[in-house]
């Protein structure tokens, strides 16, 4: 999996651990809910490990780094490079 | 008038009324709507205690009670083809996005006894999600928030359900 895949599915993921945290704020008590953000939580940790092994750190704050320090070795969100495009994207993707 | 010809009508009237059919008296067809279709006992109690004025006649013949149920259901309900399509057997990631309660309802909530110019929001239920691919795009997992006017497809070339 290259980078602006791994990237785009984490994206997904965490947009939709988003989106279901609003949900859960207003029906605590939906296990379906529940089971469905923690399901996605886990499953985007695992792909946010993966993508920082390879690529480098997300996170300055919440990741260990090798040396040199990544941080300044990585495009930085903000930056072009950094970033996926969704344009052409299909409902087909396949994020495991 | 014609009191002989319809003594049983002029024999129930009150006081007023007699004055008032003296005045006003019945014409013919409203003599013959009267004979066909006598007020039974209830409907007359009914009338007397709450009789339609001019206006509710009106309304009640341009807007019958049961208008705004007619609107009501013309409107897209839930579970409907358009949310149907969404559904989707097996999720990305191995983990299911889909209605996992079949014939889950998304507005089950019943809203009894509504009071005038109150407004009511009922709790709604996730009966099901887009798969994070689609709702990355889309800007929401919940089928329910997109294209709720109906001209996204329109401007989109379908590419929005």
């Amino acid at each position: 999996m290259n980078r602006d895949e791994l990237l785009r599915k984490l994206s997904a993921l965490d947009f939709y651990a988003i989106d279901l945290h609003l949900y859960l704020n207003t029906h605590p008590d939906d296990r379906d809910a529940l089971s469905k953000y923690n399901a996605v939580v886990a499953e985007a940790q695992e792909l946010r490990r993966e993508y920082e092994s390879m690529y480098g750190l997300l996170n300055a704050y919440t990741t260990a780094s090798k040396y040199p320090w990544q941080w300044i070795e990585n495009p930085w969100p903000w930056q072009y490079q950094f970033n996926f495009t969704l344009a052409g994207d299909d409902d087909n993707v396949v994020v495991r | 008038m014609n009191q002989d010809k319809y003594p049983g009508i002029y024999a129930a009237m009150g006081e007023m009324e007699k004055r008032r059919y003296e005045r006003f008296p019945m014409g013919e067809m409203e003599k013959r709507r009267y004979e066909n279709f006598p007020m039974n006992e209830m409907e007359m109690r009914r009338f007397e205690n709450n009789p339609m004025n001019e206006m509710e006649m009106r309304r009640h013949e341009r807007l019958p009670l049961d208008e705004m149920d007619v609107r009501r259901r013309k409107r897209v309900p839930a579970g409907s083809e358009m949310r149907r399509r969404e559904y989707n057997p097996m999720g990305e990631a191995g983990i299911r996005y889909e209605n996992t309660n079949i014939g889950c309802i998304d507005r089950e909530q019943v809203i009894e006894d509504p009071r005038l110019a109150h407004a009511y929001v009922p709790i709604q239920k996730l009966c099901s999600t887009f798969t994070p691919m689609t709702a990355l795009r889309k800007g929401t997992i919940f089928p329910g928030l997109v294209n709720v006017y109906g001209w996204e497809s329109k401007q989109f070339g379908g590419e929005y359900l």
